[in-house]
């Protein structure tokens, strides 16, 4: 993908920025810089800041310390009218009083548009989002997902340098969600449009993002794609936040320097993984980071071969695609997510089975 | 202070004076400035701040936003504001009585036809006209603003962020509120130091007497005493009628609604002569006692504890009382344990309000008064028509100390409730 050729230049810098609400600080100094047609997430748990931060970029609250550079110039100070960034807000906030097409021209018309050109480009934004025949309309006698589309158009009518998402999604049902994120990441691809897209939906972060920005308590947790993230958290936190995952104690007793290949001892028995982190030495206390789907469960149990623990099936949840398990090993349990489930029949009879951990595990170096 | 030997009369040398017209314009206007900021200020809060935000976005200045987003979004609104204090102008009795001067006006001048002339025939022709518009208004408020209204799609609550605003729109916005909060605040200050005095401008002893007056003490005690009766009514009414209009399923309900609202919409003037004509010969003689005036007084606020009821119980899902008797609970069982509760701060609140504004209300009661038994309203309005300044202002002193008293625990009800909204909008439909 274009987004990240090096020659792209960063359109979107933010550079130290601090947040003070009285004494409350929200967003603890957070620098990020953001490539020219790149869409990037700000995800995080509720309070983390990541609406704060989106609203600063857009220039509706003002910032206590930092600098906001918008295609090389700080925009500090700058009124959001006069910024060269657009949002679109979680309610849409489309004018109730205006038709769909009075809607998207709003903006157009603001900047004395000629009425003609206003017209076309109305339209031409409208058959973008596929609402060509709607430009008539009021507001409420649109669907969810029109009001979106109306929204996303009319944030796109001034060809803004940064569009600003706010949850755009969160007000849709579940299928369409699904549908519109699409859509959206298909526009901005097309447009190569610099994006900033806020959600606490994980999946919906990773399915739309060529980087996903993990914020804490108003700190940057983790910035990368959305499979660094996924496979290579940085912390406990981030490997929880976006799935579940199973964690297990360890010790790294060898590496092999050449192949990478590196031997874990655990309470339950020795892991061999390859290394694909340099931040891990021989010795280290680690965690291991065990996707429930990337486990593989083994009917046959006894016979001692590479990376198999013996275990105890205690539920066995089938579910079509997916059979949702729980194993216990000792005292400890894991979870694993089998798909297509071809024995679900033995397996649900059986109690002893065997967990394959893969070599593919992501490491975390414990605190010492 | 305008007055023929008013203050400001005196000390400017004016010619011109506040009697008449100007002066009952200017009086109307002052007295009706905190209903419509109320009824104002919930449209305001109502607003999405999004949809500014969204304008100032698409790169609209502070004006613009205002010409193309915030007015016509409040035009309904405002314009019932309009609509009301148009409504209750006409209605209003002790400005109209007090300053008109010569000037004849409606309300005032159907009071001099029953209680001067006794010419009930025509007191009546006249209450009718005061009725007309009102009634012209509730239709047009009720069908040509019902399709205006405006939804908004919900979202997470996004607490408005104070925006800055330029100098240009601020500064004459900062005189003109500063103006009218200021004309207000004269108006009790002169009030206030009116009350010390015999007559303001022409005695000069400070003097405590006109707090003292016997009469003046008597109407308020029995004030307070109607005033009670009709709140403790209010209220209990208010909550089972609320009730029956929520919860219940009959024929005529919502004409129900209706009627128990209505109340509110009609002119004090006229209800009092209706009940005045109504109860004055047998089987119904109440006139000249105390339970004509409570009466009356339930009748014209009853709306305030309804809604306050309604808005409450809305709040309250019906599965709550299903759950009770799914427990095993009878009907009144679940009524006195569950939803009596829950409905408590809207009995408190309209038992406030009901008691907050009849004590003060004239319109009604200066019909349905006797000798001997005087109403502090009455009082005030009798004690200015005779001169007795003094008098009036010391009376009034009392109400309004009454009054900010019950404020101050509506307040902190609502405060502890979040009922506000609800009352807030009863007390400025």
């Amino acid at each position: 993908m274009s987004v990240n050729d090096a020659n792209e230049k960063p359109m979107l810098i933010l550079k130290d920025i601090h947040k003070f609400y009285g004494n409350n600080e929200v967003l603890k100094g957070v620098s990020l810089e953001v490539k020219q047609g790149e869409l990037v997430t700000f995800v995080g748990p509720s309070g983390c800041g990541k609406t704060t931060l989106l609203r600063l970029i857009g220039g509706f609250t003002d910032i206590s310390s930092g600098d906001i550079i918008l295609d090389g110039k700080r925009i500090n100070d700058l009124p959001p009218n006069l910024r060269d960034t657009r949002i679109c807000f979680q309610n849409y906030a489309l004018f109730p009083h205006m038709t769909v097409a009075e809607n998207v021209g709003y903006g157009l018309k603001i900047n004395k548009w000629p009425k003609d050109k206003i017209a076309k480009r109305v339209n031409e934004l409208l058959e973008m989002v596929e609402l060509g025949a709607f430009g008539d309309r009021m507001i409420d006698k649109l669907s969810g997902g029109q009001q979106q589309r109306v929204a996303f158009a009319r944030a796109l009518s001034l060809e803004p340098k940064v569009l600003l998402l706010d949850e755009p999604l969160s007000n849709l049902d579940a299928n369409l969600r699904v549908v519109m994120r699409e859509e959206i990441r298909k526009l901005q691809e097309r447009l190569h449009i610099t994006t900033v897209f806020v959600t606490h939906d994980q999946f919906e972060a990773m399915a739309i993002s060529d980087r996903l920005v993990v914020m804490k308590n108003g700190l940057i947790e983790q910035i990368g794609s959305p499979i660094e993230i996924y496979e290579k958290p940085g912390n406990e936190f981030i490997a929880n936040f976006v799935g579940y995952v199973n964690f297990m104690d360890g010790r790294v007793t060898a590496i092999d320097d050449k192949t990478r290949d590196t031997t874990v001892e655990t309470e339950y028995g020795r892991i061999e993984i390859s290394l694909e982190q340099d931040d891990i030495r021989v010795g280290d206390d680690v965690l291991m980071v065990i996707r429930p789907e990337s486990v593989n469960l083994l009917l046959d149990c006894g016979a001692q071969r590479q990376n198999r623990i013996c275990g105890t099936l205690k539920s066995y949840m089938y579910a079509g695609s997916i059979a949702k398990c729980t194993v216990t090993i000792g005292d400890k349990k894991m979870i694993v997510d089998q798909y297509n489930p071809r024995d679900a029949q033995h397996f649900k009879h059986t109690e002893k089975v065997e967990v394959e951990i893969p070599r593919s595990v992501h490491l975390l170096k414990k605190k010492k | 202070m305008f007055g023929r030997n008013g203050l400001v009369t005196k000390l400017f040398d004016l010619h011109w004076q506040l009697y008449g017209f100007t002066g009952v314009v200017i009086s109307q206007s002052l007295a009706f400035i905190p209903l419509a900021y109320m009824m104002i200020e919930s449209t305001l809060m109502s607003l999405n701040p999004n949809l500014e935000e969204s304008a100032y976005d698409m790169g609209a200045s502070e004006a613009t936003i205002l010409r193309t987003i915030t007015i016509p979004l409040l035009a309904p609104g405002l314009l019932k504001a309009a609509l009301l204090v148009f409504v209750m102008t006409i209605a209003e009795f002790g400005n109209a009585a007090i300053l008109g001067g010569r000037t004849p006006f409606l309300a005032p001048d159907t009071y001099t036809m029953i209680t001067g002339e006794s010419d009930f025939n025509m007191g009546s022709v006249l209450s009718v006209v005061l009725i007309a518009p009102c009634i012209l208004i509730f239709i047009i408020h009720n069908y040509l603003l019902e399709g205006k209204k405006f939804t908004t799609i919900g979202g997470k609550p996004i607490a408005s962020e104070p925006r800055k605003i330029t100098p240009l729109i601020k500064v004459p916005f900062v005189f003109i509120t500063t103006v009218a909060a200021g004309a207000i605040f004269v108006c009790f200050g002169v009030v206030f130091v009116a009350s010390f005095y015999k007559i303001l401008g022409v005695t000069h002893n400070i003097t405590l007497a006109n707090y003292l007056d016997f009469t003046s003490n008597q109407a308020i005690y029995n004030s307070i005493r109607v005033s009670l009766v009709a709140a403790i009514i209010a209220a209990v009414i208010g909550v089972l009628l609320a009730y029956v209009i929520v919860r219940g399923k009959f024929i005529g309900r919502s004409c129900m609604e209706v009627v128990c609202l209505s109340g509110f919409a009609l002119p004090g003037t006229v209800l009092g002569i209706g009940y005045l004509l109504a109860f004055s010969a047998p089987p119904f003689k109440l006139t000249g006692g105390i339970m004509i005036l409570a009466l009356n007084c339930v009748f014209r606020f009853l709306a305030v504890g309804v809604e306050a009821g309604i808005s409450k119980l809305h709040q309250i899902h019906i599965e709550i009382e299903e759950a009770s008797a799914d427990l095993g609970a009878s009907f009144l069982t679940t009524f006195y344990k569950i939803v009596l509760p829950i409905m408590f701060p809207a009995f408190i609140a309209g038992f406030i309000y009901t008691f907050m504004t009849a004590i003060v209300s004239l319109s009604a009661v200066v019909f349905l008064v006797s000798p001997g038994f005087d109403l502090a309203a009455v009082k005030i309005f009798d004690a200015a028509v005779y001169g007795e300044l003094g008098i009036a202002s010391a009376t009034t002193m009392k109400l309004v100390v009454i009054v900010l008293l019950c404020m101050m625990i509506l307040n902190y009800i609502t405060k502890k409730t979040r009922l506000g909204n609800g009352v807030k909008k009863t007390a400025a439909v």
